[in-house]
């Protein structure tokens, strides 16, 4: 099935009721989850892991898409109206959206990001639609030594980029290889580290540990000053209009946006994050009003916001193609498609075709979607921002516990919520990255796996893992990427 | 205001912390078989990482000796300390209570709490408020989505 084909039999999936419901109602949900302080993209895609099960897999799967991209939009309201940034991709939009909204602009340039997340998302898929069946063509030449080498290559680089020192993102990596280790080993069934407790077998669920990371974290850093932020100021429709000067002005870093948040979602790493970095800087390298970005530029929110949807929707890409995911959501995702008995791979376009271009196609769903929600409900959103914190951190907890507790019907899931909801807090408090741990934790029975078979099919010979040029070629491009990573810093102190 | 104390002592003792976490790891990992080269067994993969373990927290100690003595990380003190405690109190109370109280009585409870812990509302508007948030998760969650949670003393 070509590109064309496929995406048109997509849309025939995609635009099932059941699916178009799941795409907006995503879509919504993401937006909220975005707005409200406490819950992010990663946490609220966890919290909505445990119903997709009930759904068939592609409409589970389009929910958690749309959520993510909702999320990642919602993110830069509280950004550009409190200077409060929703997620760690909005921080960069706080700069100039806060310097907008005391300018009086913010409800334009609240629909420009909504504008520009909507290109920046639509030309991701366009993207996403080519790239990712090449990719999963070259995938199928792939065997134990090249997985092994994508997925604990990609875990290793992620570890790296994530930010913060060497410790800082290898010692949470580490943590979560060691938590996938708990439960029932896959090939002989053999029980590792449940010390007797039954429910400790089907291993440590993934609902509750990134709730517990990225949630419980969240509300315990959120309670930690009694000051709620400032009263968001009221943004009616009719200020949503963005003069012609301001569409001009935002055209070239729309474009530029897209290009930079389509590549960074390739690469393993919080994408989101690093390409709304990453296009920030260059607006500052390369706009003509360069001048001007950090006083309340539109090319300094219009860039980084165009980037970060972009980068959502490819990082798509290594999971429909390699079932690698490189990212927390993705890595949810793929926990999602297991679940279903989805074997992620090269091969799900041939044997999963229905989830393949399905999810693809409602990523234009979704962006459509997002686009006719987000300009007229943007009161709706900001009214949510007036919520008080004493009612909306309840309802999170509670509806974290039930979440946890739904999953395998265990009060073991609860307990680990609870108690990586601390480890989560105590560790962000030191400056350690979360999403090592995170993806660690999925991809830990993969790269086992990939190790054993290797060894098997090879009789014993390690050097498998680096006789075939393609695993070869990947292990040299994550040596290489690490050995920058650590010279880097030495050869900026050298410069001085 | 935060407490600020010095990160390299707190990376030290985080060092230390995954040290002696990697030792029991290991310690347990050793009763897995290893299996051989061509028929690796359940232990393998626990050994290699139980060694990364082990190598991440040494990285975090040397680091932690490393740090400049300016670097610092702030913590809550005073009533943001307790408050955050009250909080995590609150959750592990809810927990543990949770089988027996079951969820509808076990939310109600807890959010009456918290939302005395984090605002000025008087009893009866907060329990009002709690009763709403554990009544709507009630017929959200166990009614309309079938969730099973404990059902507690109250039975529902």
């Amino acid at each position: 099935m070509g590109p064309i084909e496929g995406l048109l039999y997509g849309f025939g999936v995609a635009l099932s009721l059941q699916n178009l419901a799941a795409a907006l109602l995503g879509a919504l949900v993401g937006t909220m989850i975005g707005v409200l302080p406490g819950l992010g993209p990663v946490a609220g895609v966890a919290m909505i892991l445990p119903l997709s099960y009930a759904f068939d897999p592609v409409t589970g799967l389009i929910m958690m898409a749309g959520i993510y991209y909702g999320a990642m939009y919602g993110g830069s309201t509280t950004a550009i109206l409190l200077n409060m940034p929703g997620e760690s991709a909005s921080v960069m939009t706080c700069i100039d959206g806060y310097q907008l909204t005391k300018k009086g602009r913010a409800g334009a340039v609240l629909a420009l990001v909504a504008v520009g997340s909507f290109v920046g998302g639509t030309i991701s898929v366009i993207g996403v639609m080519l790239f990712a069946p090449w990719l999963a063509q070259f995938g199928i030449l792939f065997g134990p030594a090249e997985f092994l080498a994508v997925s604990a290559g990609g875990l290793l680089i992620l570890s790296r980029i994530s930010g913060g020192s060497f410790a800082a993102g290898i010692f949470p990596m580490a943590l979560g290889l060691m938590l996938s280790t708990i439960g029932q080993e896959a090939i002989t069934a053999q029980n590792r580290f449940t010390f007797g407790i039954l429910e400790l077998s089907q291993g440590v669920e993934l609902v509750a540990a990134v709730v517990g990371l990225y949630g419980i974290a969240e509300i315990l850093a959120l309670v930690e000053s009694r000051l709620a932020g400032p009263p968001p100021v009221p943004v009616r429709l009719r200020e949503m209009m963005p003069t012609g000067t301001e569409w001009r002005r935002s055209v070239a870093p729309f474009g530029r946006g897209t290009l930079v948040g389509f590549v960074f979602g390739l690469l393993p790493g919080p994408s989101a994050a690093m390409s709304s970095f990453a296009s920030y800087r260059l607006e500052k390298a390369v706009s003509r009003y360069r001048d001007e970005i950090g006083h309340g530029a539109v090319e300094g929110v219009t860039g980084p916001e165009t980037a970060n949807n972009a980068a959502a929707t490819s990082s798509m890409v290594p999971l429909l193609a390699l079932g690698i995911p490189f990212g927390s959501v993705t890595a949810l995702m793929l926990a999602a498609m297991m679940v279903h008995g989805i074997q992620p791979g090269p091969l799900l376009m041939q044997t999963n075709a229905d989830v393949f271009w399905g999810v693809i196609a409602s990523l234009y769903i979704g962006n459509v979607a997002l686009l006719a929600l987000n300009i007229p409900m943007i009161g709706l959103w900001v009214s949510m921002l007036r919520i008080p914190r004493h009612i909306f951190l309840p309802i999170i907890v509670v509806i974290a516990v039930i979440g946890s507790y739904g999953v395998g019907n265990s009060m073991v899931d609860v307990y680990v919520l609870v108690l990586l909801g601390v480890v989560g807090y105590l560790l962000r408090k030191l400056d350690f990255q979360l999403a090592p741990m995170v993806i660690g934790l999925v991809l830990g029975p993969l790269i086992e796996k990939h190790l054993r078979e290797g060894l098997f099919m090879s009789d014993g010979d390690a050097w498998v893992f680096v006789e075939s040029p393609i695993a070869l070629a990947i292990w040299a491009m994550v040596a290489l990427v690490l050995a920058g990573s650590a010279l880097a810093p030495l050869l900026r102190r050298r410069r001085g | 205001m935060g407490r600020t104390h010095g990160k390299g002592r707190a990376y030290l003792a985080t060092g230390a912390a995954g040290v002696a976490l990697s030792a029991g790891y290991l310690a347990t990992a050793r009763h897995l078989p290893l299996g051989e080269m061509n028929q690796p067994g359940a232990g393998v993969f626990p050994a290699i990482v139980g060694i990364l373990v082990l190598l991440a927290s040494l990285a975090v100690l040397w680091e932690g000796w490393r740090m400049p003595r300016d670097a610092t990380v702030e913590f809550p003190a005073g009533a943001d300390a307790l408050r955050v405690l009250g909080l995590l109190g609150l959750i592990v109370a809810y927990v543990a209570l949770l089988p027996w109280l079951g969820q509808v009585a076990g939310s109600f409870l807890f959010c009456l709490l918290l939302i005395r812990l984090l605002s000025d509302t008087g009893w009866v508007r907060a329990a009002v408020q709690a009763a709403l948030i554990a009544a709507v998760a009630y017929f959200v969650f166990i009614r309309l989505l079938q969730v099973q949670m404990p059902r507690g003393i109250l039975g529902l």
